[in-house]
């Protein structure tokens, strides 16, 4: 017996090694070394036109806090960020909470909720930026039906964030009700039916019993909408894209600005300088989400 | 799901409050349909308006005074867009991608999701650590540098080049594992006691336990991939192998005034994911329901 669990352990190992290794190899080499190396190259003046990078010290990084592209980019980021973290998740949670009181029927509110998830981002701007046409727009046509002035949405740099910020929820809305909803259905009935009894109503209900107990399923939430937001980049690419005729106005967002700078100037070294502070403030963010939240919780 | 947990609704509830709540509720109901409804139309009349939009001739499109439904049907839109755009290779490219994309995630997720729940071996926490942090680093940090690998590999311009990133996946290789950890012990060992190798268990017992993880696995890797946009953007020169999202991308850019050709362009370039969808629809909300349950 003893030699058969000495066997069989040996056997493990090297299942192990066979099955794992791979797949560790795989992470290390896509991953991993990628991810070292953009911090090292943020250090660099790495460049395909350069034949032989040199190592530049913080020369990137000062560079990129003068530089009044990267703070546009920074700027509107962060309020894509906040806006559709924040109107997307409340707009979810409540539509997901209204949905457990209809339970015969929400299969059917969920599925259609979810189309736009599985449009990809390109079609789906396609789609709106039709919608937001400054003459054949449907928006548009409805604003003249209600002898209200037209809009240029796109073409208005102070509005074509806020197309930006309504084309990303209608996207993602349909994902974090699903979410949602698994975390309202692992909360025990009996909760609700105790302070029905005690004389809670609905809003004291959804204060004191939905929201604790979905802490969790939002923190989780809250980190992914965050990771996804801040990586925005197909929205404002499309919408912006130079069109012959009318070009809308540019919305720049941190991940075009590595895009332009690594693969538009080939300025290797400035962009990953650029990637690794977009990497920095996806993790404070997250950091100070799960304070807020535990904190809340406590 | 269950609807209610309830140990003893009937006693702890008396008589009359649940006839007076029942009465509150069904107002509350046409109200809640209602709201919902009006979220479904935000959510759904983009879709119509595309639709009509590609259904209609260049010159319905532009009349001052629109109109909704298409006057005069027409399907040159589409002709436009299959027979001079070459959708139908693109499509058939980012079929392939997501294929591939979809194949590895599963092998490699199941490899070593398995061997991470099922096993002990050296610095067995620290791998683990390492694959799930790499999950909250997005890829657009890194591209610099994958781009780079990718170039002095040659790769450029082929379908292994724009696979490449997304081969794995951490969030695939932490799923599978969650699942794993319930197969029971005893369930392996009677395996092994039955002289089944290590591979053969594998095959055998894990993958069939686990079918519905890995169901629902591949379709959000197949899905991921065909949504992937910044990379096959970045590496890919040649018409010949867009992906559907590029060449929409690109027709776009090119004849932004053809409304007609544009919109039958993103129909085509929604329509084989949105089949997908239609089909399998259970099993893409189970696998956001799975994602969600196995925190």
């Amino acid at each position: 017996m003893n030699s058969f669990i000495r066997n069989a352990k040996k056997n493990h190992l090297l299942f192990v090694l066979c099955t794992l290794g791979p797949v560790l190899l795989l992470f290390i080499f896509i991953r991993i070394i990628p991810i070292i190396r953009t911090a090292y190259y943020s250090f660099t003046n790495y460049s395909l036109v350069i034949p032989k990078p040199a190592l530049v010290g913080l020369e990137n990084y000062k560079t990129m806090l003068q530089e009044p592209n990267f703070w546009e980019a920074f700027k509107n980021t962060a309020i894509i960020t906040l806006a559709c973290v924040f109107v997307t998740l409340t707009v979810a949670l409540v539509f997901s909470v209204l949905l457990r009181r209809i339970e015969r029927h929400s299969p059917i509110y969920e599925m259609l909720y979810f189309i736009p998830v599985v449009t990809p981002w390109v079609p789906a701007t396609v789609i709106w930026r039709w919608l937001y046409d400054v003459k054949f727009g449907l928006i548009n046509q409805v604003l003249e039906q209600l002898k209200l002035p037209n809009q240029a949405w796109l073409q208005n740099p102070e509005q074509v964030i806020y197309a930006i910020i309504l084309v990303s929820i209608w996207k993602t809305l349909g994902y974090y009700m699903i979410i949602f909803s698994v975390g309202l259905k692992n909360i025990p009935d009996i909760y609700y039916e105790a302070s029905y009894i005690d004389g809670a109503s609905y809003v004291k209900q959804f204060r004191f019993i939905t929201i604790p107990l979905l802490k969790p399923i939002v923190l989780f939430a809250m980190i992914m909408a965050s990771i996804q937001f801040f990586q925005t980049f197909t929205v404002s690419y499309v919408i912006s894209s130079e069109a012959q005729g009318s070009p809308s106005y540019e919305c720049k967002v941190m991940v075009w600005e590595i895009y332009r700078n690594g693969f538009n100037f080939y300025k290797m070294g400035y962009a990953s300088a650029e990637a690794m502070v977009l990497l920095v403030f996806i993790l404070i963010f997250i950091l100070i989400q799960f304070r807020v939240v535990r904190y809340e919780v406590e | 799901m269950k609807s209610s947990n309830s140990v003893y609704p009937q006693a702890a509830v008396g008589h009359r409050p649940v006839a007076r709540r029942k009465r509150k509720i069904k107002i509350h109901k046409v109200l809640i349909h209602q709201l919902l409804s009006a979220g479904l139309i935000f959510i759904l009349v983009p879709f119509f308006w595309i639709l009509f939009t590609s259904l209609k001739n260049g010159e319905e499109i532009l009349r001052a005074t629109p109109t909704i439904w298409p006057e005069k049907l027409t399907m040159d839109n589409y002709n436009a867009v299959v027979t001079m755009q070459q959708f139908p290779l693109f499509i058939l490219n980012s079929f392939v991608i997501s294929t591939l994309s979809m194949a590895s995630v599963l092998l490699t997720s199941i490899l070593g999701g398995y061997a991470f729940a099922k096993f002990n071996f050296p610095l067995k926490n620290f791998f683990f650590i390492l694959i799930l942090a790499t999950a909250i680093v997005p890829f657009e940090v890194y591209m610099v540098s994958v781009y780079v690998t990718v170039g002095k590999l040659g790769f450029f311009d082929s379908y292994f080049g724009i696979v490449f990133p997304i081969l794995i996946m951490s969030f695939g290789v932490f799923f599978i594992r969650q699942f794993s950890l319930a197969i029971p012990n005893e369930l392996l060992d009677a395996a092994r006691i039955d002289g089944g190798s290590e591979f053969w268990i594998l095959l055998r017992v894990v993958v069939p336990l686990c079918t519905t993880p890995l169901m629902a696995l591949g379709i959000f890797a197949f899905a991921e991939a065909w949504a992937f946009f910044i990379w096959p953007l970045i590496i890919v020169n040649t018409k010949g192998m867009y992906t559907i999202e590029l060449g929409l991308m690109q027709f776009h850019k090119r004849f932004y005034m053809d409304h007609g050709p544009i919109s039958a362009g993103a129909i085509v370039s929604v329509l084989p994911m949105l089949i997908v969808f239609l089909l399998l629809r259970r099993r893409f909300i189970q696998g956001v329901t799975l994602s969600g349950m196995k925190l």
